[in-house]
């Protein structure tokens, strides 16, 4: 299914519609909020896209140098050129431990592998630890954002789902009490896992270490507990040194969800005594992506998610409309180099506003690319009939400045004529869920003859 | 060809132009008030500040925010609070029943209230995790302002582990609604000493 057709079933639900669009301002708010509190923070972003650029520039020799600490330091290092050869080798390190039961934190990349339905069909099994994480899992559902995965569940739905799995009271949904419940669940199964799995929030060459963000704990308790711990990192989660995490530890939190750093951020530099830590770096198309010089600036991202809270199309159309594991605005530049058709609909769910890149802390040109992939999708003939011909019109029309205030003349006066019905008829996008503007009485031009052009 | 060989000739392939790393800033404020800063950021994190002068006071003051716990463990040698001896213990699984750890920290960061622990302090690396409740303890001469200052004042050990705690664990994925207490801690008081 594509984006608009997506979108149009998920604004059916008018209210809910209106309450999914205030949830993330909210959140948006508490961002502008946190980021106005730093007097440097413009320096810090132009620091982070600094730095990105020189990773992005060497990445190849920061990757030789963080695989050489990270073995010094007693960490396994594995390379895996796509989504297929990652879920082999992560079923591989667990089969060698015999592991029947994975605890796992945020990870991005593994949603984007697949990973859990692959292990699954091992029969191994694999408990999200992320509160929210775990309610998608629980309801089989991707999640929908990438740092509030259940932002679009009501806590009536997640009563009712708890209810169902957990066995929590018919009809209760206090967050406070649903989330005990959800502690008392994963506390069972963090004491009973044989293994965990991480994401890899940075990856730092000259230290050999990953860092991982979360604000419940989760990750830690998984990792801290069990005998094994693989971490799945893409290639561009590299940064070079440790110092340059005060730049992004600064940046992260605050962009998220405007707190000014996550409760736990956690640097591992090996496994705990008598254990074992693995670490899976991920290409996936990242090297594709890399060579596409126009679009190379979204491997920048950090996974905040800022981009998602701020847009206008993501907060009235859901995360789940976009049918990619990264949703919003910077998930709109990533998935057409993976798949231009079947995402063609992506760079067009967008008003072109820029608010992604103004808040963007790695100072990622949103909206730009959005603009670039839509030339190209265009020019590889992946738009629909009508918006092919509708461009076409327009381009005649804008090409014959007569035929153009014509048309402007005529369109003036059939809308203030036309009864409501034929003009709010099927045809008309815009008017869908608004009212069209009260056409002016004379255009642009008219009013400057008369007035200026003396 | 083996995928890691694959993956860097592509990057070698691919990759832009060197552009060079930028000089690192470390954006000191010496005229903010850090401590003034840092209970503002303990209302933000959902975490306490005590400051306490007497470190004699210290068991004391604890026991009294903390009444009725049972399993307690510290880093602290001869700590008078303490039950359960850390270094005592193999398995990490074994403290599922920990209420309270006492743990000496090294510093805190002003600026968003975030105390580094590193594994000598934590014994084992789950401790800090699967206890209920976390009471840490920083000399107030042991503050920066900002997570730069704390990068160049920390080491991290190789190998080994090391954690920055800003406040207890926390969740607002239902609803955007904030409880404290997801997994791990579900308090956290910073005692500030000295």
């Amino acid at each position: 299914m594509n984006h608009p057709t997506a979108a149009a079933i998920f604004n059916k639900d008018e209210l809910r519609t209106e309450w999914h669009d205030k949830a993330l301002w909210y959140v948006r708010n508490k961002r502008d909020l946190s980021a106005k509190s730093v007097p440097e923070w413009e320096e810090l972003r132009n620091l982070a896209e600094a730095i990105k650029a020189n990773v992005l520039s060497n990445l190849d020799n920061y990757l030789i140098e963080f695989e050489e600490n990270a073995q010094r330091n007693g960490i396994k290092v594995h390379w895996a050129k796509d989504a297929a050869e990652h879920n082999k080798i992560v079923h591989g390190i667990l089969e060698k431990k015999s592991v029947k039961k994975l605890v796992k934190s945020k990870s991005m990349l593994t949603e984007e592998c697949h990973l859990n339905g692959y292990l699954e069909e091992q029969g191994i099994e694999v408990v999200d630890t992320d509160l929210g994480e775990r309610i998608v899992q629980l309801a089989k559902e991707p999640p929908s954002h990438i740092v509030m995965p259940a932002i679009h569940k009501k806590k009536e739905d997640i009563g009712t789902l708890f209810h169902e799995k957990l066995g929590t009271e018919q009809g209760a949904s206090d967050p406070q009490y649903l989330t005990e419940a959800a502690r008392q669940h994963l506390r069972v199964n963090f004491l009973s896992a044989d293994a965990s799995l991480s994401g890899v929030n940075f990856a730092i060459a000259e230290t050999g270490g990953i860092v991982v963000c979360t604000n419940e704990g989760n990750a830690d308790l998984g990792i801290n507990l069990a005998p094994v711990h693989i971490a799945s990192m893409g290639i561009e989660k590299i940064i070079p040194k440790a110092e340059h995490l005060g730049v992004f530890l600064r940046l992260l939190a605050r962009s998220a969800t405007g707190q000014p750093i996550t409760s736990f951020s956690s640097h591992f530099h090996g496994p705990k005594p008598g254990s074992e830590m693995h670490i899976v770096i991920v290409d996936n198309g990242r090297t594709e992506q890399l060579g596409r010089e126009d679009f190379r600036k979204s491997l920048n991202c950090i996974r905040c998610g800022a981009c998602m809270n701020t847009c206008p199309v993501y907060r009235r159309s859901g995360g789940h409309s976009y049918g990619y594991t990264v949703p919003g605005p910077i998930g709109s530049i990533l998935s057409p180099g993976k798949d231009l058709k079947k995402y063609s609909t992506l760079p067009f769910a967008s008003t072109l506003c820029g608010s992604c890149s103004d808040v963007c802390p790695v100072k990622i040109d949103i909206h730009t690319q959005l603009y670039k992939w839509r030339q190209i999708i265009a020019k590889e003939h992946q738009l629909p009939w009508s918006k092919r011909q509708a461009m076409k019109i327009a381009g005649y029309m804008f090409a014959h400045p007569k035929l153009y205030r014509f048309a402007g003349k005529a369109g003036r006066a059939m809308l203030r004529m036309m009864p409501r019905t034929l003009v709010y008829g099927p045809w008309n996008a815009w008017g869908k869920q608004r009212d069209l503007p009260e056409p002016p009485k004379e255009s642009f031009r008219d009013w400057y003859i008369k007035n200026r052009k003396k | 060809m083996s995928s890691r060989k694959a993956i860097l000739k592509a990057i070698k392939k691919n990759k832009p132009e060197l552009s060079p790393l930028p000089e690192m800033q470390t954006f000191r404020n010496d005229t903010v008030d850090k401590l003034a800063y840092l209970k503002e950021v303990f209302k933000i994190i959902g975490g306490v500040v005590e400051e306490i002068t007497d470190t004699e006071a210290l068991p004391e003051a604890i026991k009294k925010a903390y009444p009725d716990k049972e399993n307690i463990c510290s880093n602290i040698p001869g700590f008078p609070l303490t039950t359960v001896d850390l270094s005592a213990i193999e398995d990490p699984h074994d403290l599922k029943d920990v209420d309270l750890v006492v743990f000496n920290g090294k510093f805190v960061v002003a600026e968003n209230g975030a105390v580094w622990l590193s594994e000598r302090e934590l014994i084992h690396r789950a401790a800090g995790f699967i206890t209920q409740h976390m009471a840490l303890i920083v000399n107030r001469n042991d503050m920066v302002w900002n997570m730069h200052e704390a990068y160049q004042k920390m080491q991290l050990d190789r190998p080994g582990y090391g954690v920055f705690v800003s406040g207890p664990s926390k969740t607002a994925d239902i609803e955007q609604s904030l409880v404290i207490g997801a997994h791990g801690a579900r308090s956290m008081t910073l005692y500030l000493v000295g």
